[in-house]
C-alpha cells in the first residue's frame, strides 16, 4: 500500500498527498490509504494509470469524497482543478476544470450576463463534476432541462488510465454513440472528468420569488396545482416543511413555497401576481414577492442549504407521481411516514412531481410508497425505484436483465473495478 | 427498357427518395408497405426501367393499387407527380402485357359496350343482390354494403325525357350523366336537373350517354379511351354548355382528354373547344344565382367531402362550399382531412378491396367525428364507398350528392 | 464475426411466418428491392421483411435470429439521412411501422405512453386537438416513424430552444440481442436505473437494441409566437443578425437560413415571389407567454436585424403569413431537384460562433470541386445542410462529390465542429468517423456494443465495426 502512495507522491508531489488528518476531505466510515489532489489531466491519467496496475481502488470528489468501499484505496480530491478556462460568449459555452465549487461557477457566470441553470446537488461543496457526476434532476429540471442536457463535451481519464475526448462546443451532436449525455449520472465509475465543457444560456432578463407561509406542504401543493392548470410554467415549484424551510424564510410559522420564475418582464409581473393570488387562496397566511437582486440571492441560497440537508441524508425517500398528483402522493406518504408537519422534512418539486420525505426507515419504506406512487403515475427514484417497480409486477428477471447490462458496461469500462467503489449495484 | 419508360425515365429520377409521401400516401398508412407508397412506386418503376426486377404478379401490384389520388404530389418537394407517372407505367404494362387479369379487362371493355353495361347492373339488381342477400354475412362485399348499394333496372336516360324544357331559359345544357350515376345513382341524376330547370337552365338529356373512357385510360388502354372521347364529343360536342355531376367524368372531360390526344395535332384543337365548355355540376350552378330560391324549414349539419378529381385535378374546392353554405339553415362543419381519398379510386375498390376499405375507415372516422348529419360530396363513386364505410361502422348519416342537397331545399 | 452457414431461405421465411403471421412477412424480388433504400444513394438487399405487432413477437424474432445468425436491420419509414436502414449482409428487415398505437396520453402529467411506429404527426395532430404538442419536429416528421426519430436522435427547426428528441424521452422499452426485453426510465427525469440507458439508446441508431415502447414528454403549446423573416444580401449578414439575436439575451425556438441557390430552387418549386438576388434569407421565431414581451423581442429582433442592412424584413402578422414564411424552407430540400436529379446532404454542425467560416468553406469547397452546393442551416444550432447537386449516373461527378463531402466533413472538424449534428453516421460517414474521434474514443463506443449486443446481432457494420 505505502508504495502505491510512494508512487502518487512523485507523480504529484509530496505537498498533493496527504495522509495524515484526512477527515475534512472524506465522508464515510472507512480510511483510504491517501488523498491525492491532481492538478492537471495528465496528474489524473498518471494516478488512475498507477492504481489500476496496482490493483487499487480510487473515488473522486470536489471536496469530500465518499469512502464507502475505499478502505486503503485512494481518494482524489480536485480542489486544484477549480478554473474556469475558458467562457465562450458567442457559442454560450464555458470550459470548466471538474473541481470548481457549483455555487462559485454559477455565480461566477451571472456576472458575465451568462446562465448555467442546474442547481448544485450539495450548496456547501458540490463541484461542476460532482453535478454531472451525479445527474440529479434538480428542481429547475422541468423548465430548463436536467444536468445531462448541459455537458456538451469532456476529457476523462478511463479507469485504465487512458484520456478520453468526445462532443464539441456544438449543442447538437449525434456523431457515433451519445457517450456524451450518457455520462451524466454514472458518479464516476466509468472514469474521471478532467475538463468539462457546458452548454449555457443567457442569464434571466428577470427573475423573481414568490414566497408564502402556508398551514402545511400539502395547501402548497393545491396551489402549485391550480398554476399548472393555468398552464404557468415556472422555473421552480417547491414548497418544504417547516424546519428547513426556516432556511428559506425564518419565522415562517408553517410549511414554505417557493416559487421562482424567470421570464421576460411583463410576463415575469403577471406570473408573480397569478402565483401570488393562488397561494393565498390555497391558505397562505403571509405571502412575499421579492425581485430584489440581494434577497433574491440570499432566498435562493436558503433554498439551497435546505436542498443540501436534504440531499446529503441517507434518511428519506424519494419518489415521484404524475405532476398533477403530489397532493395524492403526500397524503400517501402521510400513511407511510406519518404526519409530515411532525417529521424532519417534507419537499416537493411540484412540476416534477417529486416528493422527498424523511423517513425512519427508508428501505422498508420505499416499498410501500414505491406501491403507492404507481398508481399515481411515478415510482421510486433510480435503480432502487427499477428494482420496485419489477418486483411490483413480480418480474425479477426484468431487474435481473437491467442490472446484468448495467454490469456489462461498467465491467467494459472497468475491467479490474478500481474506481467508485462505494457504487454498487 | 421500353419506350414510355424511357420518356419518363428522368422525371422517375427526380425523386430523391426522400418519403416525404409517406404521410400523403393513402395506400401507404394502410399497413405501413414500402412498395405501396409513392416513393416506392417510383423506385420501383425504376427498377423495371433499369432491368433490375421483372413486371411480375407484385408488380403489377404495385402499380395497380394506387388511387391516382395526387396527394403524393402536393407533398413532394421535388414535385415528382407519381400518379403521373403510374398512369405511365400502366400504359407501359398494357402494351407489354395487356390488361390482365380477365375479371378487370371484362368490366374495362364492358364499360364501352352500354348493353353489356345495363346488363351487369340489372343483373346485380335483380338476381345479384337477392342472391347475395340470402347469403349470411354477405352484406359487405369486397367492403362495400350491397343491401344500400343502389342500382336500378331501368337507367335514368330511359326514365327522363330528352329535353326539359322551362320558360325563358337563361341557359341551354346538355347534361352528362356518367355509367354511374346513369345506372346506379338515378335520383341523384333527377336531382341535377332539378337544380338545373330551377335554376333556369333547360336541360338536353342526349339519349346516347358514351362512357367518358377514364376507367380505361387509367389502366393504361389509351386506345378504347380515345375511341370513347370521340364517341362523347361526337354526341356532346354540338351543345354550348355540358355539365357533369360526377367529378371523375368532370375531370376526364375537362383535363385528362387533352392530355390523351396530345399527340394528336390535328385532333386536338376539337378536344380542346370541347373541354372548354364543359363544367362539373357545382361549378356551373355557383354561377347561377340559386341562393334566393333555396329554403329549408328544419336545421342541419352538413360537410363535404373533396372527391380526388375536383380537388386536385380541377382544383374545384369552394364552389360545392359555396353551395352547401347558402342552404338556410344549414350549418356547414369541416371535416378532418375532407380532401383526403376515401378509397374508391376506381377499381381499386375492386381489386384491393382490404386497402381501400381501411381507406374509407378513416374517411368515414372523420366523417362521424365532425358531428354533421349529412355529408356531402360530388361524385357517384365516392358517394358509393362513404356510405359503406359509414354503414360498416353502423354510421347512420346518409351521403348525398350536393345536387340532392340542393334539390331538397328547392320547393317544387 | 463469422456465420458458418446462412440458414435455407424458405426456413427463414417458414419461421417468420410462424412467429409474426402471413401478412407481417413480406418477401419476393420486387419488395425486396423496395426496402433496399432509404433517402441515401445507398443500397442493399435483404432476405425478409417482418413487421412485428408486439413485444412478444420482437422477442421471438430475436431469439430465432440469433440461434440460426441471421442479422437484424431496424427500420421505421426510411427516411434516414445516412444509410442506417439499409440491408447488411445476411439480414431481415424489422420494421416497426405496424407497432402504432398510442397507449397512453396523460396530459396532466405530460406524459404520453407511444409505439415506436407512430408517425411523429400523428402524435402531433392528436395533441394539437387539446393544445399540447411534443417539441421534436424533424423535417420528415409527417413521414419518419418514432422509432426512427429516436433511433437517429433526431434534430428539427427548434432544437435551438427546445432541444432534440433526447431530450423528450422519459423512458423506454427495449429487447437487445439475446432477446431480453427491458424497460428503463419512467415517466419523468428521475427513473432511469443508474446509468441512463435511454439516453444511450437514443440515437445509437439500432444498434444496441430493438424499441418497443417509448414514454414521451409533451408540452402544452406556447401561448404566443412570432414570425419573421429576412432576406440579406450576402450569408455574413445574416451570421451576423443570429449572433445578435443571441447575445440581446432572447433565445428564438427557430432560426433557419436559406443561401441564394435554395432561395432559387425553392422560388423555382413554389412561385412564392422570394427575391432571387438575396444572398440569404432567414426565418426566425420566438414563443412565449402571450403577456407582451414578444413583441418588445420582435422590436429587438427588428432592430438587430435592421443593423445588418437586410433587403427585405417581414413579420408575419396572420397564420397565412407565417406558413407562406415557412413554405420555402419546407419545400427546401426537394426543391433541388428542380436543379439535379441527385443531391447528397450533408449535416455538418460547427460552433456557432464559426458560422461565416463554415459559409466560406462550403463556398470555397464548391468551386474546388466544380459542384453546385446549396446551403440550409438551423442557424441557431451552428447546423448546416450543404446540398451538393449533382447526377448519379455520372460516376466522375459523384467522385468529385464523395470527395466534396469528406472536404465539407474535414471543414467543419477544422472549425471545432462535429460531422453529424442530427442525420446519425450509420453507413455513409462510417468512413470518416476516426478523423472525428481517437481511436480510444471509437474503443469506447465499442465497450457499450458489446455490453448490449456482445454477438453483433443489432444492425451490424453501422457507426462503427465492432
Amino acid at each position: 500500500m505505502s508504495q502505491i502512495v510512494e508512487q502518487l507522491k512523485s507523480l504529484l508531489g509530496a505537498d498533493n498527498v496527504i495522509t495524515k488528518d484526512m477527515t475534512k476531505y472524506l465522508r464515510g466510515g472507512e480510511q483510504p490509504a491517501a488523498v491525492a489532489c491532481p492538478g492537471t489531466g495528465e496528474e489524473v491519467a498518471a494516478l488512475v494509470k498507477a492504481a489500476a496496475d496496482a490493483g487499487v481502488k480510487v473515488n473522486v470528489g470536489g471536496a469530500v469524497v465518499d469512502t464507502t468501499g475505499l478502505s486503503g484505496g485512494i481518494a482524489v480530491v480536485m480542489k486544484r482543478m477549480n478554473k474556469i478556462l475558458e467562457i465562450d460568449r458567442n457559442n454560450l459555452t464555458c470550459w470548466v476544470q471538474p473541481g470548481m465549487p457549483h455555487k462559485e461557477f454559477c455565480d461566477a457566470l451571472l456576472k458575465e450576463g451568462l446562465y448555467f441553470p442546474p442547481e448544485p446537488y450539495a450548496v456547501s461543496t458540490s463541484s461542476v463534476a460532482g453535478c454531472i457526476g451525479i445527474g440529479d434532476p434538480d428542481s429547475k429540471a422541468f423548465k430548463y432541462m436536467p444536468p445531462r442536457t448541459y455537458i456538451i463535451a469532456y476529457e476523462m481519464v478511463l479507469p485504465t488510465g487512458e484520456p478520453m475526448k468526445i462532443g464539441s462546443k456544438c449543442i447538437k451532436c449525434v456523431s457515433g454513440l451519445d457517450l456524451i449525455h450518457f455520462i451524466a449520472g454514472t458518479r464516476a465509475t466509468l472514469g474521471i472528468f478532467t475538463k468539462i465543457l457546458v452548454k449555457l444560456q443567457p442569464a434571466p432578463v428577470c427573475r423573481s420569488i414568490v414566497l408564502a407561509d402556508l398551514p402545511n406542504i400539502t395547501t402548497a401543493a393545491k396551489a402549485f396545482l391550480s398554476i399548472q392548470k393555468r398552464r404557468l410554467f415556472v422555473s421552480r415549484e417547491n414548497a418544504i416543511t417547516n424546519k428547513l424551510g426556516q432556511h428559506i424564510w425564518s419565522g415562517a410559522k408553517g410549511a414554505v413555497a417557493f416559487v421562482d420564475i424567470e421570464e421576460f418582464p411583463k410576463a415575469n409581473v403577471e406570473y408573480a401576481k397569478i402565483v401570488e393570488a393562488e397561494l393565498k387562496i390555497a391558505g397562505a397566511t403571509a405571502t412575499k414577492i421579492i425581485s430584489d437582486e440581494k434577497e433574491y440571492a440570499s432566498a435562493e441560497l436558503g433554498w439551497l442549504k435546505a436542498r443540501e440537508a436534504v440531499n446529503l441524508t441517507d434518511k428519506k425517500v424519494r419518489f415521484t407521481v404524475g405532476a398533477s398528483n403530489v397532493v395524492k402522493g403526500l397524503d400517501a406518504a402521510k400513511g407511510v411516514v406519518g404526519a409530515l408537519e411532525d417529521g424532519e422534512f417534507a419537499l416537493i418539486e411540484a412540476q416534477l412531481g417529486k416528493v422527498t420525505v424523511a423517513s425512519a426507515n427508508p428501505e422498508a419504506d420505499a416499498v410501500k410508497l414505491n406501491k403507492a406512487a404507481m398508481p399515481l403515475g411515478g415510482n421510486v427514484s433510480g435503480l432502487l425505484g427499477s428494482k420496485l417497480r419489477c418486483d411490483e409486477y413480480s418480474d425479477q428477471a426484468m431487474f435481473d436483465n437491467i442490472t446484468q447490462l448495467l454490469h456489462n458496461i461498467r465491467k467494459e469500462f472497468d475491467p479490474k473495478g478500481i474506481l467508485a467503489p462505494g457504487i454498487q449495484f | 427498357m421500353g419506350d414510355i419508360l424511357a420518356e419518363i425515365y428522368e422525371k422517375l429520377n427526380t425523386c430523391g427518395r426522400c418519403g416525404f409521401c409517406h404521410g400523403a400516401c393513402k395506400t401507404y398508412k394502410k399497413d405501413g408497405a414500402e412498395f405501396y407508397v409513392a416513393r416506392g412506386r417510383v423506385q420501383l418503376i425504376k427498377a423495371l426501367a433499369d432491368g433490375k426486377i421483372d413486371s411480375d404478379h407484385d408488380y403489377e401490384n404495385v402499380i395497380n393499387s394506387c388511387l391516382l389520388c395526387g396527394e403524393c404530389a402536393i407533398a413532394c418537394p421535388s414535385g415528382v407527380k407519381t400518379h403521373e407517372l403510374v398512369l405511365a407505367a400502366r400504359r407501359d404494362y398494357k402494351l407489354k402485357k395487356g390488361i390482365r387479369p380477365f375479371l378487370k379487362s371484362l368490366i374495362l371493355s364492358s364499360m364501352t359496350k352500354p348493353g353489356r353495361l345495363k346488363f351487369g347492373f340489372n343483373f346485380f339488381d335483380g338476381f345479384g343482390k337477392n342472391a347475395m342477400r340470402r347469403l349470411d354475412g354477405m352484406q359487405f362485399f369486397r367492403g362495400i354494403d350491397v343491401y344500400t348499394m343502389p342500382s336500378s333496372s331501368n337507367p335514368f336516360v330511359a326514365q327522363a325525357p330528352e329535353v326539359v324544357s322551362v320558360s325563358a331559359p337563361k341557359k341551354r345544357v346538355a347534361f352528362f350523366v356518367g355509367c354511374f350515376m346513369n345506372y346506379a345513382f338515378v335520383s341523384t341524376a333527377h336531382s341535377v336537373v332539378k337544380v338545373l330547370t330551377k335554376a333556369g337552365c333547360e336541360v338536353t338529356i342526349p339519349r346516347e350517354q358514351p362512357c367518358c373512357g377514364l376507367p380505361q385510360y387509367v389502366y393504361g388502354d389509351f386506345e378504347s379511351a380515345r375511341a370513347q372521347a370521340k364517341k362523347t364529343i361526337a354526341t356532346f360536342g354540338k351543345y354550348d354548355t355540358i355539365v357533369t355531376a360526377c367529378g371523375s367524368c368532370a375531370s376526364m372531360l375537362k383535363k385528362e382528354m387533352l392530355e390523351l390526344f396530345q399527340d394528336d395535332p390535328s385532333y386536338l384543337p376539337t378536344v380542346k373547344a370541347f373541354s372548354a365548355k364543359v363544367f362539373e355540376f357545382s361549378e356551373l350552378v355557383s354561377t347561377l344565382g340559386i341562393e334566393e330560391k333555396l329554403h329549408s324549414d328544419s336545421p342541419q349539419i352538413v360537410t363535404y367531402h373533396d372527391p380526388c378529381h375536383l380537388v386536385r385535378y380541377l382544383k374545384v374546392t369552394d364552389q360545392p362550399r359555396k353551395l352547401l353554405k347558402s342552404v338556410p339553415r344549414l350549418q356547414y362543419n369541416e371535416m378532418f382531412e375532407a380532401n383526403r381519398c376515401c378509397g374508391a379510386a376506381g377499381l381499386v375498390m375492386v381489386f384491393y378491396q382490404e386497402l381501400s376499405t381501411k381507406i374509407t375507415a378513416d374517411k368515414a372516422a372523420n366523417i362521424i367525428n365532425s358531428g354533421a348529419e349529412t355529408v356531402a360530396t360530388s361524385c357517384p363513386a365516392c358517394m358509393l364507398k362513404i356510405n359503406s364505410g359509414l354503414k360498416l361502422k353502423g354510421s347512420k348519416v346518409p351521403v348525398k350528392h350536393v345536387a340532392d342537397v340542393l334539390a331538397e331545399a328547392l320547393r317544387d | 464475426m463469422t456465420v458458418a452457414q446462412k440458414t435455407d431461405q424458405n426456413t427463414l421465411v417458414e419461421a417468420l411466418i410462424n412467429i409474426a403471421g402471413e401478412q407481417d412477412v413480406v418477401t419476393g424480388r420486387v419488395a425486396m428491392y423496395a426496402y433496399g433504400y432509404d433517402a441515401t444513394l445507398l443500397f442493399g438487399v435483404p432476405r425478409a421483411v417482418v413487421f412485428p405487432e408486439s413485444t412478444q413477437e420482437v422477442v421471438d424474432i430475436v431469439n430465432y435470429c440469433r440461434s440460426t445468425g441471421v442479422n437484424i436491420v431496424p427500420r421505421g419509414a426510411g427516411t434516414n439521412e445516412s444509410g442506417g436502414t439499409i440491408p447488411v449482409d445476411n439480414c431481415i428487415i424489422m420494421n416497426c411501422c405496424r407497432m402504432k398505437k398510442i397507449l397512453e396520453v396523460d396530459l396532466d402529467n405530460y406524459v404520453a405512453i407511444i409505439e415506436p411506429g407512430v408517425v411523429n404527426y400523428d402524435i402531433q395532430e392528436m395533441l394539437a386537438k387539446y393544445g399540447y404538442y411534443y417539441p421534436p419536429d424533424p423535417a420528415s416528421y409527417k413521414a419518419s416513424t418514432m422509432g426512427g426519430n429516436v433511433g437517429e436522435c433526431s434534430g428539427g427547426p427548434k432544437c435551438f430552444k427546445y432541444g432534440v428528441t433526447r431530450d423528450y424521452i422519459y423512458g423506454m422499452e427495449f429487447v437487445t440481442s439475446d432477446g431480453k426485453v427491458r424497460w428503463v426510465g419512467g415517466r419523468d427525469y428521475c427513473s432511469e436505473p443508474f446509468y441512463d440507458i435511454t439516453r444511450m439508446m437514443c440515437g445509437s441508431e439500432g444498434t444496441l437494441g430493438y424499441m418497443t415502447k417509448f414514454a414521451i414528454r409533451i408540452e402544452p403549446i406556447p401561448a404566443a409566437k412570432r414570425t419573421m423573416l429576412a432576406f440579406y444580401n450576402e450569408p455574413v449578414d445574416a451570421a451576423q443578425s443570429v449572433a445578435d439575436i443571441v447575445a440581446a439575451g432572447i433565445v428564438p425556438t427557430t432560426l433557419e437560413m436559406m443561401d441564394n441557390l435554395i432561395i432559387n430552387t425553392a422560388e423555382d418549386a413554389t412561385g412564392a415571389g422570394l427575391p432571387r438576388d438575396a444572398g440569404a434569407m432567414l426565418i426566425i421565431e420566438v414563443d412565449g407567454p402571450a403577456y407582451g414581451d414578444l413583441d418588445d423581442q420582435v422590436k429587438t429582433i427588428t432592430e438587430v436585424v435592421k443593423k445588418a442592412n437586410p433587403k427585405q424584413f417581414k413579420i408575419a402578422t396572420t397564420a397565412a403569413e407565417v406558413d407562406a414564411c415557412w413554405l420555402a424552407r419546407r419545400v427546401a430540400i426537394g426543391s433541388v431537384a428542380h436543379r439535379a436529379p441527385s443531391y447528397s446532404m450533408q449535416d455538418i454542425t460547427v460552433p456557432r460562433s464559426e458560422f461565416p467560416q463554415a459559409v466560406a468553406g462550403i463556398v470555397q469547397t464548391s468551386k474546388d470541386y466544380d459542384l453546385d452546393i446549396g446551403i440550409l442551416a438551423h442557424a441557431g444550432d451552428g447546423n448546416f445542410h450543404p446540398l451538393v447537386l449533382f447526377d448519379q449516373r455520372n460516376a466522375e461527378q459523384s467522385e468529385r462529390v464523395h470527395k466534396a463531402e469528406a472536404a465539407l466533413v474535414k471543414l467543419a472538424l477544422d472549425l471545432g465542429g462535429t460531422m453529424s449534428g442530427e442525420h446519425g453516421v450509420g453507413l455513409l460517414k462510417k468512413p470518416l468517423l476516426p478523423n472525428e474521434y481517437a481511436p480510444v474514443t471509437i474503443d469506447a463506443f465499442r465497450k457499450i456494443k458489446r455490453a448490449f449486443d456482445p454477438i453483433n446481432r443489432m444492425n451490424p457494420t453501422k457507426i462503427f465495426d465492432l
